[in-house]
């Protein structure tokens, strides 16, 4: 009878070990919630002005005085018009 | 640009064909400086644009005036931004380095004076008339 038992308890050790180790590390842990992707540049002279928008997209709004749509690039540079404009006007300016 | 670019506005920005991207280049001291750190503030609130035209508009009044922040701030409010957002924003001081940091990336990229500009890449260094960039803009159209 008592090696029937230490068999029965070796066994239920065994089983009680291998369910502790699939909940601590198996994929079927329930998964964190996403997290926030951030634009990060690490080369200072690389830094956009405004940060860029984390999907990479232009952030587009419509509240020019003439209602023409403006936003930022992705690199962070303000932008006026239509984002996707086959023509790109660049203008490097300072003012007075 | 201050004849120019609302000419190319209508004639192009306005019918899609084109977007401006603007990039701030400093060569005249501390109140461009300001004046471009009042832009992002105003940017903040989606103004960027107005407050851009707003300074373009009276440069001779804003650069005459005893106070260009005093002069900046009023001009805020003018177009309709939240004054003490603004404020917060230029007490802040937190484009300066950004601003100066961009001013050094364009010195890297080769440009040295202003204006510059680039139509899909082509760089034309100096101001032009209207007509000289419609010369290059319609030749550009598909």
């Amino acid at each position: 009878m008592s090696i029937i038992r230490i068999v029965g308890i070796s066994l239920f050790i065994c089983i009680l070990a291998n369910c502790g180790s699939q909940s601590a590390g198996s994929p079927l842990a329930t998964p964190r919630p996403s997290a926030t992707v951030q634009t990060t540049n690490t080369d200072a002279t690389n830094t956009p002005i405004v940060a860029a928008d984390a999907t990479n997209q232009p952030t587009v709004v419509a509240n020019t005085p003439d209602s023409l749509a403006s936003g930022l690039t992705p690199e962070g540079y303000h932008v006026l018009g239509d984002m996707a404009a086959p023509i790109t006007f660049v203008d490097y300016s300072d003012y007075f | 640009m201050l004849e120019v670019e609302p000419k190319l506005i209508d004639a192009y920005v306005r019918t899609g064909k084109m977007r401006i991207i603007v990039r701030p280049l400093f060569q005249t001291g501390e109140d461009a400086l300001l004046a471009a750190h009042a832009s992002e503030c105003a940017g903040e609130q989606q103004h960027y644009f107005a407050m851009r035209t707003a300074i373009y508009a009276d440069q001779g009044g804003l650069y005459a005036a005893e106070s260009m922040t005093a002069g900046l701030a009023q001009r805020a409010r003018d177009i309709g931004i939240n004054g003490d957002e603004f404020d917060r924003c230029m007490q802040s001081d937190k484009y300066r380095l950004p601003l100066l940091t961009e001013y050094t990336r364009a010195k890297d990229a080769g440009i040295v004076s202003r204006p510059v500009f680039e139509i899909n890449g082509q760089r034309i260094i100096g101001a032009r008339q209207f007509t000289e960039f419609t010369d290059i803009i319609d030749h550009l159209k598909p």
